[in-house]
């Protein structure tokens, strides 16, 4: 049987197509972005400072109206707001008012997305348990630190147990410890089969935990996929040696000499596949030449960020913030 | 209903949180206990705390003048300064940063992003805060209705009609103030706004009453003018005689005041229609004290003179140098009856043109707050 377009779209978590914004002053922040986001996957979204990615964020949270946008959220069209009921969010820099202390603000935002009173409290005390702020729960928020802040601010979008949690830089401010917690706290609820979206500008802490990523640059998306699709290409074999390559070795096509040296020398062979590095294995042997590691290696996030936002015809980094349509008339 | 409950609820927690909604309760507490504590009626006289009796045959316990007294109190001082003008000013002052708070990049999101409109939640943020001004006029009219009961005996069940009718001034007000506050999102812009757009409507109003009260002065002085001339006229020929040459002089006179009134009068009349009209296209954020003290029959201020001095004009002649007490009483019925004109008010054309104005600004503001990106 073929689904149909329709169907396939509401089996995805997230599935946008042609979303464009452009703000006053014709500022295209957003040029036909298309994405796809899977349910129980965790998603990572990657650009440079005003590639889009808040407006794309807020576009889905209904906090900024598109130009046009086509697509669902959850099954539902993007903007449908019964849906943000099952969408937990956390913005960037959020404010919370600073007459509330954290439990209070668990829970003014959970009734917000219309939960219980019983279920809030219930909720709000396995929360601030889980983010570590349960001494800390009767405190108005305005004493926290970032850090602080950060751990309320996830647990608020966690409040109503949402299919979907979408989280902007959820780590910004957050110590190495915070860190490490909280993204223990995002692989358990991709465990429970949740889907997260993920907004952030911490390449390493995104390819931790990220099953796909998307990259978007001036306002569109250049590379989506999972970490291995994206990096297929740069995918590879290192063999580490002590001493120069021997003549066999600089005389197999197949073998790249990426560092020489008399004291050690480094070998990539681009294979994913392990039976292909046995033959320059074997010349290694044969020439009695010690073999110190042998690891398969790929292009980290930040090299394949680094190469999406290079300008093939300049070769010079593109310059940040959205595309200001000019006349060209 | 549970998100509208919670959001008003919220307003509360943001009004407890608030030092200045404290201050303004207890000065609100303590301006009533203050005008309706000090002063005592006694069937001698009165007396301010526990200083001597001022024998009085005019004020004392039970007179129709010491009820004048406590309703003017009551109406006029407590109503008029305090929660029409520096209650009102304490709570714009104090809701201010509620909005611009509210809208700003961070907050704003945190409450878009749930399953509730933009317009119903626009709303609500927005009625949360006339709890400030209901709790501020609930608190002072409750004390005043009190105290005047328990002291007096007066029981000014009315007074209860300054509750909302100080929240729909505050209304008016924090309306604009909202409306700025979607523009500009600035706390200290959308409250200087408000105390201009406040000052101006302040200035017709103003104008408006000074002109009525001028209109009804000039009025009540041709009337009595040609009423003397006529009179004069009458009883000389009820006397079947001629006016005296002096009798003839002052009628002349008596007519050609008249005269003189009725052409000021014509002259002002274009003014009147034109400050009218505009009026009446602007919140009228003075008539609420008008309609408090009338619903509360409060006198004016020189009515409550006048009952002070025992219906007569002969102190008024004595402090003002006249030597005519006729002349005298002339002057002061027509300055009541330009009190009396100027805070005559149709409450139903007062109000409905006014929350129109109000409803059409909050209406605007809902609408830029449900198109807006934020």
């Amino acid at each position: 049987m073929i689904e149909s377009p329709k169907t396939a779209a509401s089996s995805l978590a997230l599935d946008l197509h042609n979303v464009e914004k452009v703000y006053r002053g014709k500022v295209h922040a957003l040029r036909g972005v298309n994405m796809q986001v899977h349910p129980g996957e965790i998603f990572g979204l990657l650009g440079p400072n005003g590639a889009g990615k808040s407006t794309l964020v807020k576009i889905m949270m209904t906090v900024v109206k598109p130009t046009r946008c086509e697509g669902t959220m959850l099954g539902r069209p993007v903007g449908h707001k019964p849906t943000l009921g099952r969408v937990g969010y956390l913005p960037e820099h959020h404010r919370f008012p600073r007459y509330l202390t954290g439990r209070q603000t668990l829970e003014f935002y959970a009734a917000l997305s219309g939960m219980t009173r019983a279920a809030r409290k219930r909720r709000a005390s396995e929360l601030l348990a889980t983010v570590g702020m349960t001494d800390w729960q009767h405190k108005k928020v305005t004493s926290y630190s970032k850090g602080m802040m950060q751990r309320i601010g996830l647990a608020q979008a966690l409040m109503h147990e949402p299919n979907l949690i979408v989280l902007d830089e959820p780590t910004d401010g957050v110590d190495p410890v915070g860190r490490r917690e909280i993204r223990d706290i995002l692989l358990g609820l991709r465990l429970r089969g949740k889907t997260i979206f993920l907004n952030s500008h911490l390449l390493s802490e995104l390819e931790m935990v990220c099953d796909r990523v998307a990259i978007l640059v001036q306002g569109a998306v250049v590379q989506q996929g999972t970490m291995d699709e994206l990096t297929r290409e740069s995918q590879r074999y290192e063999i580490v040696i002590s001493g120069r390559p021997p003549v066999r070795i600089r005389d197999d096509r197949s073998v790249e000499i990426t560092r020489e040296s008399d004291d050690r020398s480094t070998l990539a062979i681009r294979t994913t596949d392990p039976e292909q590095i046995q033959p320059v294995i074997d010349k290694l042997r044969i020439d009695e030449v010690t073999i110190i590691s042998i690891r398969p290696a790929r292009e980290s996030l930040e090299d394949l960020f680094m190469r999406a936002i290079i300008d093939p015809e300049t070769g010079k980094t593109l310059a940040p913030g959205a595309k200001r349509e000019t006349n060209t008339s | 209903m549970r998100q509208v409950g919670l959001i008003l609820l919220d307003s509360v927690r943001f009004l407890r949180s608030s030092s200045l909604f404290w201050i303004a309760l207890g000065l609100s507490a303590l301006t009533s206990i203050l005008l309706f504590g000090l002063i005592d009626f006694e069937p001698e006289g009165w007396r301010v705390l526990w200083f001597s009796t001022n024998e009085s045959e005019i004020l004392f316990e039970g007179s129709e003048a010491a009820r004048s007294f406590v309703s003017w109190l009551f109406g006029g001082a407590l109503m008029w300064w305090w929660l029409t003008w520096i209650a009102i000013l304490v709570a714009l002052i104090s809701t201010a940063s509620v909005m611009p708070e509210f809208l700003s990049s961070g907050a704003i999101d945190l409450v878009l992003a749930r399953p509730m409109s933009r317009a119903k939640l626009f709303l609500v943020k927005f009625t949360g805060s006339l709890l400030f001004m209901i709790a501020q006029a609930t608190l002072a009219v409750a004390l005043g209705y009190v105290l005047c009961g328990l002291r007096f005996g007066l029981w000014f069940h009315n007074a209860w009609l300054a509750v909302p009718l100080v929240a729909i001034q505050f209304f008016y007000l924090y309306a604009v103030m909202t409306l700025a506050a979607m523009i500009t999102r600035s706390t200290l812009a959308s409250l200087l706004i408000a105390l201009l757009f406040w000052g101006s409507v302040s200035v017709v109003q103003f104008a408006s009453n000074q002109l009525d009260s001028i209109v009804a002065q000039t009025q009540a002085q041709a009337d009595r003018a040609a009423d003397r001339a006529e009179r004069m006229r009458s009883r000389a020929a009820e006397e079947g005689r001629d006016l005296t040459p002096s009798e003839a002089s002052r009628v002349e006179m008596w007519d050609d005041e008249a005269d003189d009134h009725r052409s000021t009068l014509e002259s002002i009349r274009p003014w009147e229609r034109r400050i009218a009209l505009i009026e009446l296209t602007v919140p009228k954020t003075g008539d609420i004290q008008k309609i408090i003290a009338d619903r509360m029959h409060a006198p004016t201020f020189g009515e409550l003179v006048f009952i002070l001095q025992g219906g007569s004009s002969e102190m008024f002649a004595q402090m003002s140098g006249m030597q005519d007490p006729e002349m005298a009483a002339d002057i002061q019925a027509s300055s009541i009856a330009g009190e009396r004109a100027a805070r005559s008010v149709n409450a139903a054309s007062s109000l409905g043109s006014s929350l129109a104005f109000t409803g059409l600004v909050v209406a605007f503001a809902t609408i830029l707050f449900a198109r807006r990106d934020f």
